[in-house]
């Protein structure tokens, strides 16, 4: 038993030894010399300090080393150089994220430390500090993609983030920040193809105009997806209808999206607005039967406006933010190949939510820094449907579309619900070197009631090239309302009753730097989960029940090494153990190690060679699964980049999949499947892609 | 079992880590110099390299971690053989050095890149402390500024009388003799500077960047980066990075200059008995110039080929 405890008592004794030799030393008169002069306040070789700034742990800017949270900072610089095309793919470089495709339409499941659910409603995404969410299911949308042309950077906090976020930071929080005129600072455009007909365009300018601050962006990216994502076997293989399938047959992979960026700065005010037409193919189906007819057609739009004032009252930065979101959903869905069955499906729903936040920040006092807010959201449904089978469809079933009227034959009725808030957060200066920040957020929702979601994180300097930090949070997830209110489903029922799913996390992180050129952290952490959401039931349809309890430990060790001047090297490890405690069942799905290497080698001035490589291991099946172990894969990209030339133009080819590995993405149980899936082989991702990139900027 | 074991491998790697040790190389009978840093920055990789090339006697380096009291065993481990001179970087390792040396005059200091080096009265009952400015005087930068951008008449800056009052008090005599005016405007508290600054560029044309602690966090920086282009304000800082970001204008001593400057001067005083009391504290031999010329664009300063060609780096 104690030799388990054996390396956190020479931890404890590591991090003592520092005092045990002050007491020691012979040198008492120099130290208290030394104390005097640099003992307290800033210190002048603190200009010499290179930070990275973060913005998502305490709402405010902070160095990344010295946020009370666990987090990644991405620069658009570090985009470009690792070739990343979509948000998807810079969050996968993140220690412990992982994204996989899910069972539903291949919507991205964004799996972190071993938080993994079918619809991932777990992990915030705000653009610009705002949410942007479904509230039908909870997560960003069917399967949502950010292309990167106007991503200024994007943060990434590990971690509950509900003390100052919120409903949905429940297991971390992606801020994606937008470029602004002066980032633009002029035109840029740039175009990109590649392998499976891939295109990509954008045009992007910021400028001042009138005394307004002016930046805007548009992106078009469109896939026909990949041909060789051959699926050999799929539902009907299972009933005995192999005869009947498109099987084999590639998976639907194929998207178009539009998106825009606006931004509009004057004096104290800021709006951005950010929308996205989305049109993708179904992925697995609706079914788990390959079909090349379901579509998901989607609009969506986020508007906010805030109004800063740091100058009206002496010793308070104020603000007023009043936002909108809209999102659109057509999913036009082919269940079965025509031959085998006629069956189509046209649920839709428009989410539309709004509120408004006012936030003040307090440093009147010498050592606190005092967040106060409040805030009031409304979020509204409206379903419709059209469909040709089951009640609504009456005599003609499998003919035309009817449109489903009676809203007691819908899939949902319309929805709504209230939230009150109010927040406060102390940054805390205790003593040289050590910061407590402490906050907690209280939400009152209209339908689920009230939830506290507390947060106290110590932040210790150590050591001057040391940091510690010792984290604790707790955080939410509202149910959706599709787990409240769906219905006429012959698979699932929505529960009105449901509570929120909690978390509480422990974390201990260090960052150190024991060279100027070599950064190491560690992130140990641990969590509990409770009330998780998900169908339950011993008959069809099952209910949303609050239904599980999940705990998870696990680390994350990450190195950044600038090896030569010209060669950098960024790695990171990530370990996680999480179990489903009601089952007593390891997590499914979710890595439970991964690695990730990347070397970055500026060869020649404005030439530089960036590589990628992924080990992604070590995922279970859930319980019952027959299957065989999911195989564990590697993954090498590289990207070449020669910039400036003739000064305007940059040019790029990449490498995705270099060694074309056949990579699999772990498919959905269903006990009900003779061999545990109905795709019993998982689901093949891309295989090599290539594809070349010019950019312009004037 | 197996997250248990990996668990506890983390933390006993965690212990190897804090308790790496640090290196020292065998003892001869040659002259060697002691190089002492303040911690780990990078900015001291260029002037350390620089020195230890051009030196030509043994150089071992020596580590403070910022705090005296990070290695205790640090002072005997320094002295164990005497050094002929000792190469103090920052202003914690020259302190310490001017503390550790008060009884052994006999071991000459030379100090460099130590911010407002007037502060930690390095000179005083020392004969052996000998240095090079980290600064370059404010005359030299707002020279240089009236040639990149001459329409600036009002000058402003923000500062921290405890850090920067010398410094400023120089900067008025120079911008007297460039026919400018300087706007000062003294701060206690970081957190005052947006502030302060919302009121000064109003009445100002350009605004002076200090590397005063105080006023100099990346924070502040990072913000003054967005509200002079906003603000279309002229901003001369003292280092590469604030150029980097987005400052238009950056004038600073050449770092590698400064290594193969103290080479030179500790060459003179060990190999040519030199006294250190007849150098003093030199300037910096040469400046570096680093040019925004994006941000000079955006706020509408031209700038011609013949003032390009002066920047030791232009950043588009």
């Amino acid at each position: 038993m104690i030799k388990h405890y054996t390396p956190a008592v020479l931890l404890g004794i590591a991090l003592l030894i520092p005092f045990a030799a002050l007491a020691a030393t012979p040198e008492g008169e120099d130290v208290e010399a030394f104390e005097e002069i640099f003992g307290s306040g800033p210190q002048e070789e603190d200009v010499y300090r290179s930070e990275r700034l973060l913005v998502t742990a305490t709402g405010s800017l902070k160095p990344v080393r010295l946020a009370p949270s666990v987090a990644t900072v991405i620069t658009k610089e570090e985009i470009e150089a690792i070739g990343a095309t979509n948000l998807d793919e810079i969050l996968e470089t993140v220690p412990g994220f992982h994204v996989t495709p899910s069972g539903t339409f291949f919507t991205p499941i964004w799996s972190l430390r071993g938080i993994h659910t079918s619809v991932n409603p777990e992990v915030l995404l705000l653009i610009n500090g705002v949410p942007f969410t479904s509230n039908y299911v909870g997560n960003r949308g069917f399967r949502y993609r950010m292309p990167v042309s106007m991503i200024s950077r994007v943060e990434v906090v590990r971690g509950p983030g509900s003390a100052l976020h919120g409903a949905d930071a429940y297991s971390g929080v992606v801020n994606v920040i937008t470029k602004d005129n002066f980032e633009i600072g002029g035109t840029e455009t740039g175009a990109r193809a590649g392998s499976f007909d891939t295109y990509d365009a954008w045009a992007q300018h910021g400028g001042q105009y009138g005394g307004w601050d002016i930046s805007f962006g548009i992106e078009w990216q469109k896939s026909d997806g990949d041909d060789d994502s051959i699926v050999e076997k799929d539902y009907l293989h299972a009933i005995g209808l192999a005869f009947l399938s498109n099987a084999p047959g590639h998976l639907d992979n194929s998207y178009e999206t539009l998106d825009a960026n606006l931004q509009l700065r004057k004096g104290d005010w800021d709006f951005h607005l950010y929308g996205q037409l989305l049109e993708s193919g179904g992925g697995p189906g609706a079914a788990q039967a390959i079909t090349y007819g379901t579509d998901q057609d989607i609009q969506s739009l986020l508007a906010d406006l805030t109004y800063s004032n740091d100058h009206l009252l002496d010793d308070w930065d104020l603000s007023c933010r009043l936002y909108y979101s809209y999102m659109h959903t057509d999913s036009y869905l082919q269940f079965f190949p025509t031959t085998f069955l006629n069956m189509f499906g046209n649920p839709i729903y428009t989410s539309k939510d709004g509120g408004i936040e006012v936030a003040g920040i307090y440093d009147g006092f010498s050592a606190h820094k005092i967040r106060l807010g409040a805030g009031w959201k409304s979020y509204d449904i409206e379903p419709d449907e059209y469909t040709n089978f089951g009640p609504a469809a009456g005599a003609n079933q499998f003919g035309p579309l009817v449109h489903v009227t009676d809203s007691n034959l819908r899939y949902m009725d319309d929805a709504n619900r209230q939230l009150f808030y109010g927040l406060v957060q102390d940054e805390w200066n205790l003593a040289r070197g050590w910061e407590l920040t402490a906050g907690v957020r209280y939400d009152e929702y209209s339908d689920f009631g009230e939830t506290i979601n507390p947060r106290a994180a110590l932040v210790w300097e150590t050591r001057y090239d040391l940091i510690t930090k010792l984290l604790y949070g707790k955080a939410f997830r509202a149910p959706s309302f599709s787990e409240q209110y769906v219905k006429n489903n012959p698979v699932g029922v929505g529960n009105q009753e449901l509570d929120p799913e909690t978390i509480q996390t422990v974390e201990l992180a260090f960052d150190y730097q024991p060279t100027a050129d070599v950064g190491i952290k560690l992130n140990l952490f641990h969590y509990e989960a409770e009330d998780l959401i998900a169908l339950a039931g011993p008959t069809l349809p099952q209910t949303y029940e609050n239904f599980a309890e999940q705990e998870g430990n696990g680390f994350e060790i990450e190195l950044d090494w600038q090896l030569l001047e010209q060669l950098q090297i960024r790695s990171n490890f990530a370990y996680q153990k999480s179990e489903n405690k009601t089952i007593d069942h390891d997590v499914h799905d979710a890595p439970e190690m991964q690695f990730y290497l990347n070397p970055h080698w500026e060869f020649l001035p404005d030439w530089s060679l960036d590589g990628q490589y992924y080990w992604v291991a070590g995922r279970n099946r859930a319980q019952g699964d027959p299957r065989e172990e999911i195989d564990d894969y590697h993954l090498v990209n590289l990207t070449l980049r020669w910039k400036n030339i003739a000064q305007y133009y940059d040019v790029a080819i990449s490498v995705r999949n270099l060694f074309d590995e056949d990579v699999r993405e772990p498919s959905p149980y269903d006990a009900t499947a003779p061999e545990g899936a109905f795709i019993a082989n998982d689901y093949p991702i891309k295989s090599r892609m290539i594809w070349a990139e010019i950019r312009m900027h004037f | 079992m197996v997250g248990k074991k990996l668990f506890n491998t983390a933390l006993s790697f965690l212990f190897l880590l804090l308790f790496l040790p640090g290196t020292v190389s065998a003892g001869s009978d040659e002259p060697w110099i002691a190089v002492l840093l303040s911690d780990t920055e990078k900015a001291y990789d260029i002037p350390v390299r620089s020195f230890t090339d051009s030196v030509a006697m043994e150089v071992r380096t020596f580590n403070l971690h910022g705090d005296i009291r990070h290695d205790p065993t640090l002072k005997s481990r320094l002295f164990k053989e005497k050094p002929a001179l000792i190469f103090a970087l920052g202003a914690k390792a020259a302190f310490v050095a001017k503390l550790w040396t008060n009884d052994k005059q006999d071991i000459p200091v030379i100090f460099a890149m130590v911010i407002n080096w007037q502060k930690y009265n390095l000179l005083e009952g020392q004969a052996n402390m000998v240095g090079i400015s980290s600064e370059v005087n404010p005359g030299n930068q707002f020279l240089n500024l009236s040639m990149f951008a001459p329409q600036i008449k009002r000058i402003g800056v923000i500062y921290c009388p405890v850090h920067s009052a010398e410094i400023v008090e120089q900067a008025k005599n120079a911008v007297k003799m460039l026919g400018m005016e300087l706007v000062e405007r003294p701060i206690q508290r970081g957190q005052d500077f947006r502030r302060i600054y919302r009121q000064l560029s109003t009445i100002v044309d350009g605004l002076w960047i200090l590397n005063d602690p105080v006023t100099f966090t990346v924070e502040n920086m990072v913000w003054l980066e967005k509200r002079c282009l906003a603000d279309r304000l002229v901003c001369i800082g003292q280092s590469k990075e604030l150029a980097e970001i987005g400052l238009m204008l950056s004038v600073r001593p050449d770092v590698s200059n400064i290594g193969v400057q103290a080479a030179s001067m500790a060459k003179n005083i060990v190999k040519r008995g030199q006294s250190p009391v007849s150098i003093g504290v030199m300037e910096p031999l040469g400046t570096q110039i680093y040019v925004n010329r994006r941000t000079a664009d955006r706020i509408g300063i031209e700038l011609s080929d013949q003032t390009l060609n002066m920047a030791t780096e232009v950043i588009n």
